[in-house]
């Protein structure tokens, strides 16, 4: 079984834990303002990226707090875990 | 129509299957329930030192600050829950009487404290065997280098999400919502089982 660092308790079997997509995107702040185009990109679009991606995570049967990862689709690698908010999140979420 | 609530513990109903393992000093497993234990979720900022101070001064203990449970000399312990969470536990007191010690004490500071004592069971398991009961359907490293007594962890049994605490060499107690503690019994008792025979 996968193994995963939650921030908080350490080193845990992966059924311990649920993903929640992509990490990082931050919500528009004047969305009355934004085109059905962009607003459907905020809400839908995703990157596939192939190797390292950044993701949310929940230690659901855990300590039940959620957290960014990054890992790598190809190898299945958890580079790092870290608290929301923490160094490494922030970065936009680019059209690509 | 009664106007008397009587409350019933989560386990009635197989009772009889429960015979086997209902024991006091089990050679390999023992399980016995022990219902109608407070428990009370206490949320708050470990960092400030107003709230942290209040707490322990009401409940006399220590609150924990990794995964693990303190105790104060009368039949009160807090487990770490999460970095803002704890639940208290107590064999003494009621969950109003502790929520509201608790919410008058804290007045004034950023917290939240809910009494859920309904919403949860207690198994105590014990016996020799215990380890390997409990291995069968948690993937929790149970080796006692990184899981002593007085450790306290949030896991799942097979389905069931469960709070582990390690109470002494050979004895656990296993906190579960209530509406998962016929399931998670009877998964204990089919684990247990080769070693019952
Ligand atoms: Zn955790």
């Amino acid at each position: 079984m996968l193994q995963i660092t939650c921030p908080w308790c350490g080193l845990r079997a992966e059924s311990e834990f649920s993903y929640g997509g992509e990490a990082d995107i931050a919500r528009p702040s004047d969305s009355e303002a934004l085109s059905d185009e962009a607003w459907g990109d905020y809400l839908f679009m995703r990157k596939n990226t192939k190797g390292v991606h950044k993701e949310q995570w929940l230690h659901a049967s855990g300590c039940r707090r959620w957290f960014n990862a990054e890992r790598d689709t190809v190898t299945y690698q958890f580079i790092r875990t870290y608290p929301v908010g923490a160094s490494g999140s922030g970065d936009t979420h680019g059209a690509d | 129509m009664s106007n008397q609530l009587i409350q019933e513990a989560p386990l009635v109903g197989i009772e009889s299957k429960l015979a086997r393992v209902f024991v006091k000093a089990p050679t390999s497993f023992g399980l016995v329930e022990r219902s109608f234990m407070t428990h009370v979720t206490l949320r708050g900022d470990p960092r400030s030192k107003t709230f942290v101070d209040v707490v322990e001064r009401t409940l006399q203990l220590t609150l924990p600050a990794g995964q693990a449970m303190t105790h104060s000399p009368h039949g009160c312990s807090a487990v770490w829950m999460g970095p803002d969470e704890w639940l208290i536990e107590s064999t003494e007191e009621t969950g109003p009487e502790l929520e509201t010690a608790l919410r008058n004490a804290l007045a004034g500071e950023h917290h939240a404290v809910v009494d859920v004592s309904s919403g949860f069971t207690v198994f105590e398991l014990t016996g020799p065997k215990v380890r390997d009961v409990l291995a069968k359907g948690c993937p929790l490293d149970l080796h006692p280098r990184v899981f002593p007594v007085g450790h306290s962890v949030q896991s799942h049994y097979f389905k069931a999400g469960i709070t582990l605490l390690r109470i002494d060499e050979e004895c656990y107690r296993l906190v579960v919502r209530r509406s998962f503690a016929e399931y998670c019994c009877l998964m204990l008792l089919d684990a247990a089982d080769e070693f019952l025979r």
